[in-house]
């Protein structure tokens, strides 16, 4: 739609009286160095820390090396192994089950727990608390209290036996193939929704509150405020939670480690785990690092297309 | 985890100087295994101390690593230069790779000077040998057994079975009182499935068709290993083990000691690393209930009556770019010559021995005589060729962890015994290739 207002977006830049522009360029020069400055010591510790073993991962990726001798270079060998090996894409179906459940599951339950809490006038603070605790605790602490709760023997469904109560009798949560992933998901659920809670309350109360009171006088409910105001109010949250969700599922290792180590017989297994377990066990640190250099480029995609979901958004505001 | 962590666990590490010890100290990072300062202690007190006595004017900085990464901070540690003057690992199946990137010093002249061909089990001896040369010394050494709970065994009249009828008779009566055949589970260390890859390899292929596909005279894909594999998923499927699979995949090592300690389970296939841990559930105030022990069975006529596959659970190396490397030395000799320190660790401490020769008047009092007759036992069947093969102690990385990864699959039915075996031979063949087969000791020295 065209702008009816009057006033130019843009303004040319009237002519400088003489004498003025080489001031005001020189300020500019110097303000810009300055900025360099200092930029120089992070970009320097980045240059140490990422970009020589960055750019040394491409070289090892081609190699056998084993971590210890001399690496040998064997070509695309690394990359035609990844693409044939059954180990890499059973873990990596993983991580997109986890990718797909984190981008929904506590997605919804951190924007429906978020938005009513939004509606509470007092006394959100100790809910805020409540919700937000199990992330501040350690994953390992956490891991291991779940698998203690969901053991057969000595958990849940034996405190419900001693009452009669017999239906988790036969349920193996970390030990049945076909529940294992989703077990291990949902400890992890538990942990992180509750920031997500927290990130989108603080979004939703940025929200001017007379859109919210205008649209109540026009009849509609807490759904349309939640769909047509809530949401698009905090849209940049939303893709940014999506964006780091979208990365740390790539790279979930604490609580599979934990609580099932990827088995049993791999139901669990994820890239994080396959990498420390081809580099550091089965010694073949070449191979791993082309197979954490497949997951950085996948990273990496997911961050340009972000980039342009956030530029456009940004366009259309 | 992203490829910069990978190199930079490798690479990025701080540039030092080759073996990192000043003037006559050497440094030994050590895991004892148990959580507790004072046993710690305690474990200085017959490992370091003594060597100290011995050797005024040396200095031992003992260093305790967990031993879940032990491994791996050595490797990075020995890369960057930095690494500690005697090299620990796990088996010679971890320091086969060791020896191949030169970090361990030839032993070969201290092991004649020191006539350790006299003194040190023959199997385990020939077990640190690396292209003719001895490079790591065996610290501690252990066997596959059946332990039993063997008061429920006299509670019921039962006998331990003693070959592949006997079990199947055995794990019916068992059944029928209500009682699982072998407590077991993998949740608190998922490579145990590989112990039992092990065990039934020995049982019936048997230790020298093992000796064959190991040395490349047999194929893993031969009917003696492919009927190995079988027999194992059968009884898995059976219910012998923990009562079913996906049990046995969630039940925790208390959970499993507490199952055999109670009698809700009968016997239990595992390591002689289980020794010292079993005094914890059995003969308490509130267990009366005894245990023992017994060799594996043979299950096939391929296999002999009673089999100990053998395997090294902790070298020794000394670093080939130590500054010390005669203090590092002096305290492997030191190590391997004073079997009353040995054995006082044992009795105190709980510390498996070195496989050592030795008299049963040498072992003290104190020492449980169930410990006592397992390497007295051991050491029998090193002389009479009842050994067989464990694999992380004779199988290279790439098999070995092709069966660490694998073997579970092959117990869900994701994967067919027969793909398994493939995947082994391939395994085995990678590791042929890359030189990194551990050395194979004779089933018969």
């Amino acid at each position: 739609m065209a702008s009816t207002d009057a006033t130019p977006r843009t303004v040319a830049p009237a002519p400088s009286a003489p004498g003025r522009r080489p001031a005001r360029r020189s300020r500019r020069r110097g303000s810009r160095a300055v900025a360099i400055a200092f930029l120089l010591p992070a970009l320097a510790v980045n240059l140490l820390v990422i970009g020589g073993p960055g750019a040394s991962s491409f070289f090892y990726a081609l190699t056998d090396w084993d971590g210890f001798t001399t690496p040998s270079f064997t070509g695309l060998e690394n990359v035609t192994r990844l693409v044939a090996d059954s180990n890499f894409w059973n873990a990596i179906s993983h991580n997109a089950i986890y990718l797909l459940t984190f981008i929904t599951v506590p997605m919804a339950m951190g924007l429906g727990a978020a938005f009513m809490l939004s509606r509470i006038r007092r006394g959100t603070a100790p809910l805020r608390v409540i919700y937000f605790v199990p992330y501040l605790f350690a994953s390992v602490v956490t891991a291991q209290v779940w698998k203690n709760l969901l053991s057969p023997s000595s958990g849940i469904a034996s405190a419900l036996n001693k009452i009669g109560i017999t239906a988790l009798d036969d349920v193996f949560f970390f030990g049945d193939t076909r529940l294992a992933l989703f077990s291990v998901m949902a400890v992890d659920v538990w942990q992180f929704w509750g920031f997500l809670v927290v990130l989108f309350l603080a979004a939703m109360q940025g929200i001017d509150q007379s859109r919210f009171e205008a649209a109540r006088i026009d009849g509609a409910n807490a759904w349309h405020e939640f769909w047509h105001i809530a949401l698009p109010g905090i849209r940049p949250t939303l893709t940014f939670a999506f964006m780091i969700i979208s990365l740390w599922s790539l790279l979930t290792f604490n609580f599979v480690f934990v609580l099932t180590g990827g088995g049993p017989a791999g139901s669990s297994d994820v890239v994080a785990l396959l990498v420390n377990r081809v580099a550091f066990e089965q010694l073949q640190a070449g191979y791993a690092t082309a197979i954490a250099l497949a997951m950085s480029f996948l990273g990496a995609l997911l961050l340009v297309i972000f980039h342009f979901i956030r530029r456009g958004e940004e366009e259309g505001l | 985890m992203s490829a910069l962590a990978v190199t930079a666990s490798f690479a990025l590490v701080a540039c030092g100087d080759a073996g990192g010890a000043d003037g006559a100290k050497v440094t030994v990072w050590f895991d004892t295994q148990v959580a507790n300062a004072e046993a710690w202690d305690q474990w200085k007190v017959f490992n370091v101390d003594p060597f100290i006595e011995d050797n005024p004017d040396a200095q031992v900085e003992a260093v305790r690593v967990a031993a879940d990464t032990q491994d791996q901070k050595q490797r990075v540690a020995l890369a960057a230069g930095t690494g500690p003057d005697i090299i620990t690992t796990a088996g010679p199946s971890s320091a086969v790779g060791y020896a191949a990137a030169g970090y361990l010093a030839d032993l070969t002249e201290v092991a004649e000077r020191n006539d350790w061909s006299e003194n040190i089990l023959p199997w385990a001896l020939d077990a640190g040998v690396v292209d003719g040369k001895l490079v790591m010394l065996p610290a501690e050494y252990e066997t596959l057994i059946v332990y039993y709970n063997k008061s429920l065994f006299d509670e019921h009249g039962w006998q331990l079975p003693t070959d592949r009828a006997s079990l199947e008779a055995f794990a019916k009566t068992a059944e029928a009182a209500g009682v699982i055949p072998f407590a077991a589970g993998n949740a608190s260390w998922p490579a145990a499935t590989e112990w039992y890859v092990s065990a039934y390899l020995n049982q019936v292929a048997g230790p020298a068709a093992l000796y064959d596909a190991l040395v490349g005279d047999a194929a893993f894909t031969d009917a003696p290993f492919r009927e190995s594999i079988q027999m194992m998923k059968d009884d898995f499927d059976a219910g012998w083990y923990a009562g079913g699979v996906r049990q046995y995949f969630t039940t925790e090592d208390p959970q499993k000691y507490a199952a055999l300690a109670d009698g809700q389970a009968a016997m239990m296939l595992s390591g002689s690393w289980e020794l010292y841990a079993l005094g914890d559930y059995f003969e308490t105030d509130e267990n009366p209930h005894e245990w023992d022990w017994a060799p594996l069975p043979g299950l096939s006529d391929a296999a002999p009556e009673q089999i100990f596959p053998l395997g090294v659970g902790l070298t020794l190396s000394a670093n080939a770019a130590s500054k010390n490397l005669d203090t590092a030395i002096s305290y492997l000799e030191w190590k391997f010559s004073n079997p009353e320190v040995m054995w006082e660790a044992t009795e105190t401490i709980g510390q498996a021995p070195l496989p050592v020769k030795f008299e049963e008047s040498d072992i003290p009092a104190g020492v449980d005589p169930r410990i006592g007759r397992h390497y007295l036992e051991i050491s029998q069947s090193s002389d009479d060729g009842a050994v067989g093969y464990v694999s992380w102690t004779s199988f290279g990385p790439e098999l070995g962890g092709y069966v660490v990864d694998n073997a579970d699959k092959m117990l869900t039915g994701d994967l067919t015994v027969e793909a398994f075996c493939e995947g082994m031979q391939a395994a085995h063949a990678s590791d042929t290739e890359a030189g990194l087969v551990p050395p194979v000791f004779s089933s018969d020295s």
